[in-house]
C-alpha cells in the first residue's frame, strides 16, 4: 500500500526540525512517531479535533491524531491547495474552515488513512457536525461530547457523565473496557506536563524575552500529546530551554516592544512572524494558544477532572473570561499590545472578536486584528499584513 | 408607553418554549427577519457569520423598546455572539438558553434545569409568578391548538412536488420561485416550518420535564450531534410526500447546514433522487442566476 504524503512530509519535518529549539524537535518527533504508528495501525486510530482532551484515549489504548494539524503540515509545505481545490466540489464558496474542508478529500485521496472513530466536543460547531458526517460516510465510529454554553455544576456534571459514555462507548467499540486507574495515570502525567509548562511560562515573564514566540506558535498540534510521557519530555525541554537561557543572560537582543499573540498564525510561513521579532523588535513575549486555563487534573474523580479542563476553554462560552485572561497576561508580562490573526473562517473566535476588541479598547490596551488564513498560501497577503504591524509599532512608539 | 407594558418576548430559535412565555403572561416573537440589507450590524458582529444574525442585530436595535426581553439559545457561535453583543450594546433583558445537543437522559435532565433558569429569567422581567397551573393551563391551550391544527405538510399531486430544505426560508420568495417555473414545494425541511413542528406535551407529573421531554423530540436540528434522526425523519419525508426532487437553499457561513447537507445529499445519491444545491444570503428576492439555477432543475424532472 503506498504511503500516505502526510507521512512523508511529517519525516521531512522532522528532520527540518533538527535545527530548532530541542522542544519543538521532540514535538515534531513525537507527532510523527504517533502519526507513523496510527497510520501502521488504524485499529487504534482515533481523529480529534483541536480542544478534544486526549487523555481519555490515551488510557483506552488508542492514538489520537489531530485533524488540524494534519492539515497544517500540509499548509506548512504549502501543499494545502491542492485539497482544498478537491475540496470545493463538496464545498463551493461556503466559507467553511480552510482547516477541516481539506479532510473529505484527504481521507478520499488516501493523505489521511481511514480511522477506528473520530471524537470531538462541540466546542467547534464545524468539527461537531463534519465529523459526524465523515464517520457516517466512511462508517467509523463517532463520538461527540456536548458542551454546554455554562460553565456550573450541572454542565460539568453533564459533560463528565458523557467522558464516562465515552469510555464505555470506546470500550465496547475495541473490546477493551477502560482501566479508570490507567486513565488516573495517564492524567498524572498531563498534571507533570502541566507543572513544567506553568514554569517555564512563569519564567518568560522575564524582561526581555528569552524566546521566540513565532517559534512557540508552531506549538498548535502540542494539546494532543497530554497525557503522555513524549508531552512530558516536550514541556521539560521547553521549561529548561528557558531556564537555562535566562540564567546564561541570552536575551533577545533585537526587543523593543513587547506582545501577546492570541490566537493561531500563518503555517505556509515563519517568516511573517521574524520579521515581526527581528525587524521590527516586536517581541511576542507570550502566546494565548500556550497558555495553561485548566488547573491540575483531579486523578479522584477522571471524568470529572476531564469536564472540568474541557470546560476551562477560554474560547467557549462567555467571552469576559477570555477577555480578563488576556488582560491578566498583558499584566502579568508587562506586555505593550495585543496582536490577534483571526483566520478568515473560524467562527469559534470571530464571533466574539468585536468584544473583545471593544473590552481591549477600554481598557486601553493596543489591539491589532490581523486577518487572514491560516491554511491557505494563496490568500496570504504578507505586505499587507507587514504594513498593518508597522502601523501598530508606529502607535506603540 | 412603558417598556414592562410591553409583553413581547423574542425569539429566535424554536427550542424556545412557548409554554413558558404565555404561562409568564407575555407574548412571543420568533424574528423571521425584515428582509433588508443590513445596517450597522456590521461594525458589532463578524463578517464571516451569517445574515440572519446580522438582520437579527440590527432588529433589535431598531426596536429595543418595543420588546420586554429576548431569549436566545446556544444554537451556533454566530447566535452565542449575537446574544453577547446584544448583551453588551443593547439595552434589552436577555437570555441564553443552553439547550442540549442530544436526544438522552441526560440531556433531557440538563435543559430540564435550562428550562428552570428560563422560568426564573421569565418571572424577573414579567413581575409574575409561573405557577404550575399557569404552566399546565398554557400546556393544554398548546396541545389544543396542535389537534386542531391541519396537517401542514401538501396534500396537493401537482408535480414535481418538491422538498424545499435549509435554514430558515432562504431568499424569502423562493416557494413563489420555485412555483413559477412549475414546481410545487409540499414540505419545507426548514427551520421556520417542518422543524418549529409543536409536540404534544405531557399534562400530568413535572410539567417542566414533560417540556425538556417534548422539545427534545422535536425534528431533528442540523446541530443534533449524530445524524440517525436528522437522516430518518427526512427520508421519511421523502417517502410519505412522494418527493420526486429537492431543494437545498443553505444559509452562507452556517456549518451546521453546511456539513449536514453533505450527508443528506449522499443519500439522495444512493435513492436516485434529484436534487440541487444552492447558497443563499438572507434576502428578500431570489437573483437572477438562482432563478435560472431552479428553472433549469425543475426542467430536468418534468
Amino acid at each position: 500500500m503506498q504511503e500516505s504524503p502526510l507521512l512523508y512530509y511529517m519525516r521531512l519535518a522532522q528532520v527540518l526540525a533538527k535545527a530548532s529549539d530541542p522542544y519543538y524537535a521532540k514535538l515534531v518527533q513525537s507527532q510523527y512517531q504517533y502519526l507513523e504508528k496510527a497510520f501502521a495501525h488504524p485499529e487504534q486510530l482515533v481523529y480529534v479535533d483541536y480542544y478534544f482532551p486526549t487523555e481519555i484515549l490515551y488510557a483506552l489504548d488508542l492514538i489520537p491524531v489531530m485533524t488540524e494539524h494534519c492539515v497544517n503540515v500540509y499548509a506548512s509545505f504549502k501543499k494545502a491547495d491542492t485539497l482544498l481545490n478537491l475540496a470545493n466540489q463538496y464545498f463551493y464558496n461556503s466559507g467553511t474552515c480552510s482547516f477541516h474542508k481539506p479532510i473529505l478529500p484527504a481521507l478520499e485521496e488516501g493523505v489521511l488513512v481511514r480511522p477506528l472513530a473520530f471524537a470531538t466536543t462541540s466546542m467547534c460547531n464545524e468539527s461537531a457536525k463534519y465529523f459526524g458526517v465523515l464517520a457516517n460516510k466512511f462508517q467509523t465510529g463517532y463520538y461527540c461530547v456536548d458542551m454546554p454554553y455554562e460553565r456550573n455544576a450541572n454542565a460539568l456534571q453533564y459533560m463528565a457523565n458523557q467522558f464516562k459514555e465515552l469510555a464505555s462507548y470506546f470500550g465496547e467499540l475495541t473490546g477493551k473496557p477502560l482501566d479508570l486507574d490507567r486513565l488516573r495515570e495517564v492524567i498524572r502525567k498531563s498534571n507533570q506536563m502541566r507543572e513544567y509548562l506553568v514554569q517555564g511560562h512563569e519564567l518568560r515573564k522575564a524582561k526581555p524575552s528569552v524566546i521566540s514566540g513565532g517559534q512557540m506558535l508552531r506549538m498548535g498540534g502540542f494539546y494532543t500529546l497530554h497525557g503522555t510521557d513524549d508531552a512530558i519530555e516536550v514541556a521539560r525541554s521547553y521549561y529548561e530551554l528557558v531556564r537555562d537561557r535566562i540564567a546564561r543572560g541570552e536575551f533577545m537582543q533585537s526587543e523593543k516592544y513587547r506582545v501577546v499573540w492570541s490566537h493561531l498564525r500563518p503555517f505556509y510561513t515563519n517568516d511573517f512572524s521574524e520579521y515581526i521579532e527581528k525587524d521590527l523588535g516586536v517581541t511576542i513575549a507570550y502566546e494565548e494558544t500556550n497558555d495553561v486555563f485548566w488547573e491540575p487534573l483531579d486523578t479522584t474523580d477522571p471524568f470529572m477532572a476531564l469536564a472540568e479542563k474541557t470546560l476551562a476553554w477560554l474560547y467557549h462560552g462567555d467571552v469576559n473570561r477570555r477577555i480578563r485572561n488576556l488582560q491578566q497576561i498583558v499584566q502579568d508580562y508587562q506586555l505593550d499590545g495585543i496582536i490577534h490573526f483571526s483566520h478568515i473562517s473560524c467562527r469559534v473566535l470571530s464571533s466574539q472578536l468585536d468584544l473583545l476588541k471593544a473590552a481591549m479598547r477600554k481598557a486601553e490596551i493596543p489591539f491589532l486584528i490581523l486577518s487572514g488564513d491560516c491554511v491557505d498560501h494563496r490568500n496570504y497577503s504578507k505586505q499587507q499584513l507587514i504594513t498593518r504591524v508597522e502601523a501598530f509599532v508606529e502607535m506603540l512608539s | 408607553m412603558h417598556k414592562l407594558d410591553q409583553k413581547k418576548i423574542m425569539t429566535f430559535c424554536s427550542y424556545v418554549p412557548q409554554e413558558l412565555i404565555t404561562a409568564a403572561g407575555m407574548s412571543s416573537f420568533r424574528y423571521a427577519g425584515v428582509w433588508s440589507q443590513t445596517k450597522n450590524a456590521g461594525s458589532y458582529l463578524a463578517s464571516n457569520t451569517c445574515s440572519y444574525t446580522h438582520c437579527a442585530f440590527d432588529y433589535l436595535a431598531e426596536h429595543a423598546e418595543e420588546i420586554a426581553g429576548a431569549v436566545f439559545v446556544n444554537s451556533c457561535h454566530a447566535m452565542e455572539g449575537l446574544y453577547q453583543t446584544v448583551k453588551q450594546y443593547l439595552t434589552i433583558p436577555c437570555f441564553i438558553l443552553d439547550v442540549p445537543r442530544k436526544v438522552s437522559q441526560e440531556a433531557e435532565n440538563y435543559l430540564y434545569q435550562s428550562f428552570y433558569q428560563l422560568k426564573i429569567f421569565l418571572e424577573q422581567i414579567s413581575d409574575t409568578e409561573i405557577s404550575s397551573e399557569r404552566v399546565l393551563d398554557a400546556i393544554q391551550k398548546f396541545n389544543r391548538d396542535l389537534a386542531q391544527a391541519t396537517n401542514h405538510l401538501g396534500t396537493s399531486h401537482s408535480r414535481p412536488r418538491i422538498l424545499l430544505s435549509g435554514n430558515l426560508c432562504t431568499p424569502y420568495d423562493i416557494v413563489q420561485t420555485i412555483a413559477q417555473y412549475g414546481g410545487n414545494v409540499v414540505v419545507q425541511d426548514t427551520c421556520d416550518d417542518f422543524r418549529s413542528k409543536p409536540v404534544q406535551i405531557e399534562e400530568e407529573g413535572d410539567l417542566l420535564r414533560a417540556l425538556a421531554r417534548a422539545y427534545l423530540q422535536k425534528p431533528a436540528c442540523p446541530r443534533l450531534i449524530g445524524l440517525d434522526k436528522r437522516l430518518s425523519e427526512f427520508m421519511e419525508l421523502i417517502k410519505t410526500q412522494e418527493i420526486d426532487g429537492v431543494i437545498f437553499s443553505v444559509l452562507k457561513f452556517c456549518p451546521y447546514q453546511t456539513y449536514s447537507t453533505l450527508a443528506l445529499m449522499e443519500v439522495l445519491r444512493t435513492q436516485e433522487i434529484p436534487y440541487l444545491f444552492c447558497e443563499s444570503e438572507y434576502v428578500p428576492e431570489s437573483s437572477g442566476q438562482l432563478e435560472t439555477r431552479i428553472q433549469a432543475f425543475l426542467e430536468c424532472l418534468v
